[in-house]
């Protein structure tokens, strides 16, 4: 993934792989949930997570793609950091609405299961009202992707068109875990004070959903990179009947389709994170849809056959491979199923001319604005 | 223990070319000019148009209106154009089901052939004609007991004079009772070596001496593929394509050329297209789940196949990344059929359906050779793997597939 890219975003992401596998838990077997605080510390005092802010504004500049490409980068490495929420989301945000960088780490308020279908989830009761000018925040989110690492939460209230800051020290944060182990916190808010300004809601609302799904999709191939080295090296290693599990057809065979998921969706996310940049401030979502419906869907097959290809060892959680097959299953839900994404996709296309669907699949043409237009309307929850 | 290394599986460059206004551009003038075509009658969409649509007209009218030979040099009639710039003009042809194999295997990778290892006088002689959507070539490489194991073939080329005598049998030869010309693989050494050494690749005239095509009638009732039997036939030094005994690196070059076109992916998308033009409640959530899947692997593998064509300029170094891109790109085209099945008992239909009909009739029976033609997808994966644990460089694999 780094051949092609620029040399000073090469020097970037070395330094972010120094800093990850300085990390000296790296030996340990893990269980539980647990932030990697030494390797986000480290990340922040390097400026890692300020990339993609500008510079004007307290960051560090660089383009949005760069910090897709960390976060690709720490998904393939063994640490556990709220990099893409608070990088790809938080900060974003809060350049947005204008709020000092110097009081990240800014997460989304957002539950990031909800687009899954999965989880048996009320809409988020939320709401920020104002007395007498001050503003006050009441409300429960749950699957608050990292919500423990925040120093400062953002949200969309969409009634009043407003986005609103709230510090983490006025809410009561009540820790959860995903499939993968990382913190899925519910966040509750009695009269907690915010402060506002005035946003388009539709535009960041929409903005802020395929940001996840972008960045969840870079990660997605991140571990998948790393799944697929592990079952190279596995099956290369590992002495069965005479010879190495390699040597057996049916290995290949696998090995084969578990290599072609993994180039498809680098390729396929590589594709929709170029479009960030190059629209920042209306991110291209058809690539992104595509890209995020891929990688989860790919998810699911490669873990599967990542597992059947180590044999019992695989399921050992002393064992690294199913640190990275557990991100798979979490994070395949998050911003998006591939069935949220695939049917998102296909009720755009159906209500398409038929002349007009093919520039779907090469994001050219008329239609592509139209979709685009169609596309930025507020997405359904499902 | 493991290693932690990072890095991709197989290196693939972006084809951002593909998606260009230029692109954008020269594929609508394609469309207007087949949209133009087909309402004058000119020629029936069909599934597989690129392996079954022969029609001598079609690839004539092609080569009068430039769209031939997009990535040849000017120098011999073509366009000087990129390889995506061919790709994109492959693709209208594609979406269009039009009837384009007369002039496909010559134009897609005996013209680049020649380039690469042909005489001057090789090139002079055929690319022009090739652009011009006159010359049609069939390619002789499979033999009845040699199909994916092409090192196995039999077909045996004997000095005689300045040429050679060639006798064998060909099969599953692609339009053979069609085509003018036979680009063939045969064993030279004397005495002959065995496996990938001693192989030559000849031109042989289809109407030569000793040349007999008979056509094999496929279950979908047409006649595209044949058998064809060589009875020391005579060809001069000057059908010698490349070097004498060397025709494996140029073979192994030839089916990268194969494998990366866009008609791995879209040779069923016709049918897409009618379903979603006749069939309606295509935005209701399972249907529209089921094309949305069909549009995001679509997009996937342009932009994978896209990044593999951007990739050829060394044929040498790309044969793992192309047979992935085929094989994952004909599972594409082949699980799109059954999609298609799958949905249609919940579609409405929006008038007459004979033409979705006709189609997925074509596409059901020409289904099945779409993960066999180009390579058995089974043997693609082996190479894939193979290169996989090659490049991970532990010893302890020692052993061939059982």
């Amino acid at each position: 993934m780094s051949e092609g890219l620029p040399r000073e975003w090469s020097e970037v992401l070395d330094g972010v792989r120094r800093v990850a596998q300085a990390d000296a838990s790296l030996g340990e077997t893990r269980s539980g949930t647990r932030l990697d605080t030494a390797v986000w510390q480290d990340l922040q005092d390097g400026g890692f997570t300020l990339v993609g802010a500008p510079e004007e504004a307290g960051g560090l500049g660089g383009p949005q793609e760069l910090a897709a490409h960390i976060t690709q980068v720490l998904a393939e490495s063994r640490t556990s950091v709220p990099y893409a929420d608070s990088v790809g989301l938080g900060l974003w945000l809060a350049v947005q609405g204008g709020f000092a960088l110097d009081d990240a780490p800014y997460l989304p308020l957002i539950d990031v299961a909800q687009w899954s279908g999965s989880h048996a989830h009320s809409d988020p009761a939320v709401k920020i009202w104002s007395d007498a000018g001050r503003w006050t925040l009441d409300g429960r989110v749950p699957r608050v992707s990292w919500a423990r690492a925040a120093s400062h939460f953002l949200l969309v209230e969409p009634n009043s068109a407003l986005l609103a800051r709230v510090a983490a020290r006025d809410c009561v944060i009540q820790p959860g875990s995903n499939l993968a182990d990382e913190g899925f916190d519910t966040v509750m808010a009695h009269a907690a004070p915010v402060e506002v300004v005035d946003v388009d809601v539709d535009a960041v609302v929409t903005a802020l959903l395929f940001r996840g799904a972008l960045f969840r999709a870079n990660a997605l191939v991140g571990a998948m990179r790393q799944v697929a080295h592990l079952t190279v090296d596995y099956v290369t290693s590992r002495m069965q009947f005479g010879d190495a599990l390699a040597s057996l057809g049916a290995v290949q065979q696998l090995l084969a389709e578990l290599a072609a998921e993994v180039v498809v969706c680098d390729t396929t996310v590589g594709a929709a994170t170029r479009d960030l940049t190059r629209s920042e401030s209306s991110p291209l979502p058809l690539d992104i849809a595509a890209a995020k419906a891929r990688a989860s869907r790919a998810a699911g097959r490669v873990s599967a056959i990542a597992h059947q290809l180590h044999g019992a060892m695989g399921i050992s959680q002393e064992y690294p491979l199913q640190y990275w097959t557990r991100r798979l299953l979490a994070w395949r839900d998050e911003y998006g199923t591939e069935q949220f994404w695939e049917e998102w996709l296909g009720s755009r296309a159906a209500v398409l001319p038929t002349e007009d669907l093919w520039e779907l699949v090469t994001s050219a043409g008329d239609s592509w604005q139209t979709a685009s237009r169609m596309a930025r309307a507020r997405p359904e929850r499902t | 223990m493991t290693r932690n290394r990072t890095g991709p599986l197989l290196r693939l460059e972006g084809a951002e070319a593909a998606r260009s206004d230029g692109a954008r551009k020269l594929a609508q003038q394609v469309r207007e000019l087949l949209d133009d075509w087909r309402q004058q009658g000119l020629y029936e969409p069909t599934i597989d148009g690129w392996l079954t649509g022969f029609s001598e007209k079609m690839s004539v009218r092609l080569g009068e209106a430039g769209l031939l030979g997009m990535a040849l040099p000017r120098r011999y009639g073509g366009q000087s154009g990129s390889a995506i710039d061919r790709y994109v003009v492959t693709e209208e042809l594609l979406l269009a089901g039009a009837p384009v194999a007369a002039h496909w295997f010559a134009e897609r990778q005996v013209a680049p052939a020649l380039l690469r290892h042909g005489t001057e006088a090789q090139r002079a002689r055929f690319i022009p004609k090739i652009v011009a959507g006159q010359c049609y070539f069939s390619i002789g490489l499979s033999e009845p007991e040699a199909g994916s194991d092409l090192a196995s073939v039999q077909t045996r080329a004997r000095r005689f004079g300045d040429g050679w005598r060639i006798t064998g049998t060909k099969v599953w030869t692609s339009q053979a009772h069609r085509s003018q010309y036979l680009l063939l693989l045969a064993r030279s050494g004397e005495p002959p070596a065995e496996g990938r050494r001693g192989l030559t690749q000849f031109i042989v005239p289809l109407n030569a001496d000793g040349v007999t095509v008979s056509p094999i009638q496929s279950m979908d009732g047409g006649k595209h593929f044949t058998e064809v039997h060589l009875d020391e036939v005579y060809v001069s030094d000057d059908d010698v394509v490349g070097v004498v005994g060397d025709a494996w690196n140029q073979v192994m070059e030839e089916l990268t050329y194969e494998r990366t076109g866009a008609e791995r992916m879209l040779s069923t998308f016709p049918l897409l297209l009618e379903a979603h033009r006749a069939l309606d409640g295509w935005d209701r959530p399972g249907p529209a789940a089921v094309l949305g899947r069909l549009l995001v692997d679509a997009f996937a593998l342009r932009e994978t196949v896209t990044s593999v064509v951007a990739a050829m300029a060394d044929p040498q170094r790309s044969s793992a990344a192309t047979a992935l891109a085929k094989d994952v790109a004909t599972r594409y085209e082949q699980r799109l059929i059954e999609d298609l099945r799958d949905v249609r008992p919940v579609l409405e239909e929006l008038g007459s359906t004979s033409e979705l009909n006709r189609l997925s009739r074509q596409a059901m029976l020409a289904g099945p050779t779409m993960t066999l033609r180009g390579g058995a997808n089974e043997v693609l994966r082996a190479i894939v793997a193979r290169d996989l644990i090659r490049r991970s460089g532990n010893k302890a694999y020692v052993g061939s597939p059982k």
